[in-house]
């Protein structure tokens, strides 16, 4: 499938992003790249499973009223999938304001909704968490899938929590705290279980030892 | 002590005016290693030898030990008389602290701190992770690279980041270098005449065919563990050739090495690859490597098999890094550390 008017976005190691105006509206187009050097039929296998699976997970997620970009649009044979835009600043560049609190809180709440719909994100940083108008968005669906099991649940909170720790290290313990609150509330877990997880996939980590 | 202390502080500014000689030992797996090393980055001597355990075992870390044990006091010969070297030329004694297995460790460090008192030398404990990539900066002129080390103990994406060497994705479970040498084990491939990696390539080489097994990339980890219960499995049930079992077994977990490789690169905006370990020797893996950091203009190095496979030389490099630059350890503190990992390693001389 073929786009006019692609306004190159970002590249990242598996995809490409470009903005594009679709019936009238501000979308994104994202498209997996083909691998040299992987074997061509594991290439299309895998190219074609990731955009399958991202498509669906973005649409069960809206349809369950959680804020993720809308899909206009799929096409296997590009590995493509149009989706909107949204028009806003990501959560990395909001941790010094006042609001910071609200918005973790509101941020576990989304996940924790994400959560009991069996989706993992599998990336959750604070660069895929977009706030337009006060409201969080979770964008870049890339590596998500459908799984009910609660290590991947606590590896999708471990990922944001080592994200925290390495670059907002300053605002960690408040931020964690109202994300876990938010995710409570919303999530069919209780926060022990949670937690306890947590600490179970830090201390299995290869030589962690000490 | 304080006696001690100004010997070696010392002797630290003598060496430092000239070229100094570094003398390498490594054991913290199932390769002990004796290498020797000028400051200039001259390899002079690179001695190996490798337990072997039986066919269709794996290494028992005890047994290890004893095969290095056995095996250091003829390296160590060895090397300096390839070196053309007194015992007295030597001016540093190095060795692996970790991290890797336990007996073993213990071997190259005694080894170790029996030479320093010997010859009356400094002696430097340098971590195995960082060995490998500093020799790999060396050897292939780069200064700040994505490596991936793949080995039979370990399978990481290591690179440099706020000052220090740090591990961005790893094997959750077993390292590729293992799957490749498991699977072998299991159909019984002969591994006698060339390492089990090897015998896998060849095997590899004689098939175009591709049978989809399982790819688990999560995020920047690897799961190995699952693709050879799979790959064994289907190769068990004889309906393909243990060429296509072997040829679908490399193409799925190289290209799952290299993904997490081509994701760190572009998250880090670098634009250097090197490949080490044991896993480097395989031509196959190289050729991935070196597409994928083609389409990201990237350079790419692969050492060639003597000092990709652990090494003496490694080590004695690095010792020379962290001496020159100021780092003095005592006997004291030459206990080894299974679990040493390389972000706890202060760069003093990046």
């Amino acid at each position: 499938m073929e786009f006019e008017n692609l306004e190159f976005m970002s590249r990242a190691a598996e995809a490409e992003l470009f903005k594009i105006q679709y019936m009238d509206i501000p979308c994104v187009l994202k498209r997996r790249k083909k691998k040299s050097y992987r074997n061509p039929q594991l290439d299309q296998s895998l190219n074609q499973k990731r955009t399958q699976t991202e498509s669906n997970v973005l649409a069960t997620a809206l349809l369950n009223d959680i804020n993720v970009p809308t899909v206009r649009l799929v096409d296997y044979a590009s590995f493509s999938i149009v989706m909107d835009y949204i028009d806003g600043k990501p959560l990395k560049e909001h941790v010094d304001s006042p609001t910071v609190k609200e918005l973790f809180l509101e941020l576990g709440k989304q996940v924790g909704n994400l959560h009991n719909l069996d989706i993992v994100h599998g990336d959750l940083t604070t660069s895929n968490v977009i706030i337009k108008k006060g409201e969080v968005f979770l964008i870049d669906f890339g590596l998500a899938k459908f799984s009910s099991s609660l290590e991947d649940k606590g590896v999708d909170l471990l990922v944001l929590y080592r994200t925290l720790l390495s670059t907002h290290s300053h605002i960690v313990d408040t931020a964690w705290s109202a994300l876990l609150d938010g995710y409570t509330q919303t999530s069919k877990l209780n926060r022990k279980e949670i937690l306890k997880r947590l600490e179970t996939i830090e201390k299995r980590k290869r030589y962690s030892g000490h | 002590m304080i006696h001690t202390l100004f010997i070696l502080h010392w002797e630290g500014n003598m060496i430092m005016n000239g070229t100094i000689i570094s003398i390498g030992l490594e054991s913290s797996a199932d390769k002990c290693g004796v290498g020797i090393i000028t400051s200039e980055g001259e390899i002079l001597a690179n001695e190996r030898s490798t337990y072997k355990p039986p066919i269709g075992e794996g290494v028992i870390p005890r047994d290890a030990a004893e095969h290095h044990g056995d095996q250091f006091p003829k390296l160590i010969a060895k090397a300096l008389q390839k070196a053309k070297l007194e015992p007295s030329e030597i001016d540093l004694v190095s060795f692996t602290q970790g991290s890797g297995m336990g007996p073993c460790l213990r071997m190259d460090a005694i080894a170790a701190r029996t030479l320093s008192v010997i010859l009356d030398k400094p002696i430097v404990g340098v971590n195995h992770q960082v060995a490998h990539v500093e020799i790999g900066r060396l050897l292939g002129e780069m200064d700040d690279p994505v490596v991936l080390y793949v080995s039979g103990g370990n399978s990481q994406v290591i690179a440099l980041s706020e000052n220090r060497y740090r591990v961005f994705g790893e094997t959750l479970d077993i390292p590729l270098g293992n799957c490749l040498d498991v699977f072998g084990r299991e159909m019984m491939l002969d591994a006698s005449k060339a390492p089990m990696g090897k015998v896998v390539e060849d095997y590899a080489r004689l098939s175009d065919e591709y049978v989809e097994l399982p790819y688990v990339v999560k995020g920047m980890d690897l799961s190995f563990s699952g693709l050879l219960t799979a790959t064994t499995r289907t190769a068990k049930s004889g309906k393909y050739s243990i060429e296509t079992m072997c040829n679908s077994l490399q193409e799925t977990a190289f290209a799952m090495v290299t993904e997490v490789a081509e994701r760190a690169l572009a998250h880090l905006g670098k634009d250097e690859v090197l490949v080490t370990g044991g896993v480097a020797a395989n031509s196959r893996l190289k050729e991935m490597l070196n597409d994928m950091a083609s389409e990201h203009s990237s350079r790419f190095f692969g050492l060639p098999a003597p000092t990709a496979i652990d090494n003496g030389v490694m080590i004695a490099w690095t010792g020379i890094l962290m001496h020159q630059n100021g780092y003095r350890q005592r006997i004291e503190d030459t206990a080894v550390r299974q679990q040493f990992r390389p972000e706890e390693v202060e760069l003093i001389w990046r």
